[in-house]
């Protein structure tokens, strides 16, 4: 996260955190939404234009109650 | 750093619990009361992490699984991950299968000192030593082999031997 570094390795990263967020163990998406999260809160306080597909998940639990500790994190355009 | 390793029963009672921050027995208790009581109603779908700030102060997470009639569970700091130490859990539960052969919580209560020995291969003052199987079984070996050995003139070469050929 604190990595200065251009654009294409941000996108590798982003592309590996949604092919984990797509796996079917539930202790997988949740680090890997975890870390989305912050990866876009962290990105776009910098202006970066990012275009993030988050694949449609079944929320619960865990992933439910950080989302809504976290505040809806929107895809930006 | 790795604050506490705890192994409950389903029930509630604690067959192995390990602080590697001072904490009074008091609190000691209290922490594994409040962590059982939030393991033991909690559904089997949702993901393994909890988080441990209410029992262990702040920066505290916790990482359980449930095998059979026991919860392992790791509660660390934000140093470490959680899905390693997942894999940790899997680590060492695999050891205590590999030593004691169909292990069981039967095992767990009789050798509890042996699964000390183990724990203390894998992960000491906080850190994880080795997060490989065959060589925390070759470790136990070996310690196992000089425990086994009565004669007290014999124990000296193995131990210098043995350290020499580290």
């Amino acid at each position: 996260m604190s990595i200065e570094d251009n654009g294409g390795l941000r996108v590798l990263a982003i592309n590996i955190l949604g092919r984990f967020l797509s796996n079917c163990d539930n202790n997988i998406r949740f680090i890997s939404f975890s870390f989305i999260t912050l990866m876009v809160a962290t990105w776009i306080g910098q202006n970066q234009k990012i275009r993030l597909m988050v694949v449609e998940i079944n929320l619960r639990g865990d992933g439910a109650e950080r989302l809504r500790e976290r505040g809806r994190a929107k895809a930006p355009e | 750093m790795i604050k506490a390793v705890l192994v409950l029963n389903t029930e509630g009672k604690p067959r192995l619990a390990k602080f590697y921050q001072f904490q009074s027995v008091e609190k000691q208790h209290e922490a594994i009361r409040n962590v059982f009581s939030v393991l033991c109603c909690r559904p089997e779908h949702v993901s393994n992490f909890v988080d441990a700030e209410s029992f262990f102060g702040p920066d505290s997470r916790l990482v359980y699984k449930h095998f059979a009639t026991l919860y392992f569970m790791f509660i660390f700091d934000s140093s470490e991950n959680e899905l390693a130490m997942l894999d940790l859990i899997q680590v060492f539960v695999e050891t205590l299968d590999k030593c004691f052969r169909n292990v069981c919580e039967l095992d767990i209560v009789f050798n509890y000192s042996k699964m000390h020995t183990i724990l203390d291969e894998i992960i000491l003052g906080g850190q994880v030593l080795e997060t490989s199987s065959n060589e925390v079984m070759k470790a136990i070996e070996e310690i196992s082999r000089l425990e086994s050995a009565s004669n007290a003139i014999n124990l000296v070469p193995k131990s210098v031997s043995g350290w020499r050929s580290r």
